[in-house]
């Protein structure tokens, strides 16, 4: 899809992805579009499948817009990517709502205290972080650990769909 | 070698024969497992997430039975969109209580898609779900219940009675 297509796309499918995640008994999964869009529009993400995503920080994750300045966040941050596909056929469907929160201090020095949750479209939760199912998602910590330490485990999204 | 492997790592390695020939089913060897499915799922990879999860829903395990409906019905890049089957892997799982595939059948009757609509269903499966704390399936079945009749109604308290028991 070109960017316009992209930006066509996420308008079309917002409500959708929205009453799907609302299905979960996350609360985070109905509230973060109320939180700041940090993503000019949709675009691939690489490390969530190839899917179109875009990125949501709650007040807390306020540094997140200093990307690779933002250091370390703070105990109450939170950052989310909602998400959808796009077939051979340029149908659309929704993908995973993907949360990360940071927590107290101690709480899991293996993730460096990030809780990570991923909501299917079901309204599903199959694992969080310390929580219910911890094993489901341990691979994120894995990948998000991949960036350099300095970033916090936070994955920046390209520069050119960055909100200055 | 059978002289060699006695007692437990007999039992053992036929156990490892056994489980391998009964993956072996595509050209390769599938050892099916759950967060596999979740992590090739997240890496846009659905097709695998489809093999991982159907062996351990076929074999009974809840969470994949909810993710393989879940799967079928958004479908996506390498998987088809399948309501029918959707619907018929979220009743194995609604049978058994899980709220997210009552939730989700409830709202598959009540929209028609993949079964036949029908508001009494959908409100007595909704309503189970509900009864499990999931707002959203109250506030679904809240929306729905003024368009059914009384009798419908109480067909739907009955119906959701009965499976209730059933679970």
């Amino acid at each position: 899809m070109t960017d316009a297509e992209a930006l066509a796309a996420y308008d079309c499918m917002f409500e959708t992805m929205k009453a799907a995640y609302a299905k979960s008994d996350k609360g985070d999964a109905s509230g973060y579009s109320n939180w700041r869009q940090y993503s000019t529009q949709a675009y691939v993400s690489a490390t969530h499948g190839g899917r179109y995503v875009q990125n949501w920080g709650n007040s807390a994750a306020k540094a997140y817009g200093l990307y690779e300045n933002a250091g370390t966040f703070p105990q109450g941050a939170k950052l989310a990517k909602d998400s959808f596909g796009v077939n051979a056929k340029g149908e659309v469907s929704v993908g995973p709502l993907f949360l990360m929160e940071k927590m107290q201090a101690g709480f899991n020095p293996d993730s460096d205290d990030w809780r990570y949750t991923m909501v299917m479209p079901n309204g599903s939760v199959f694992g969080t972080t310390n929580g219910a199912g911890s094993d489901n998602v341990a691979f994120c910590i894995g990948c998000h650990q991949s960036v350099t330490p300095e970033q916090d485990n936070v994955l920046l999204l390209p520069e050119e769909y960055r909100v200055k | 070698m059978g002289a060699l492997l006695t007692g437990p790592i007999r039992l053992c390695v036929v156990f490892m024969i056994v489980l391998a020939a009964s993956t072996f089913g595509s050209g390769r060897f599938v050892f099916a497992d759950f967060i596999d499915g979740l992590a090739a799922y997240d890496s846009g990879q659905l097709r695998d997430a489809y093999e991982e999860w159907l062996p351990l829903a076929e074999a009974g395990n809840l969470q994949a039975q909810v993710a393989l409906a879940g799967l079928l019905q958004v479908g996506g890049r390498g998987m088809a969109r399948d309501l029918p089957a959707a619907a018929a892997w979220y009743r194995r799982a609604a049978e058994r209580g899980d709220p997210v595939a009552q939730m989700n059948l409830g709202d598959l009757y009540a929209e028609g898609q993949g079964v036949e609509r029908d508001l009494v269903q959908a409100v007595a499966w909704l309503s189970l779900a509900a009864d499990q704390g999931r707002l959203w399936a109250a506030q679904r079945r809240a929306a729905l219940v003024g368009s059914l009749s009384e009798a419908q109604l109480r067909a739907a308290d009955a119906l959701s009675a009965r499976l209730r028991h059933k679970e």
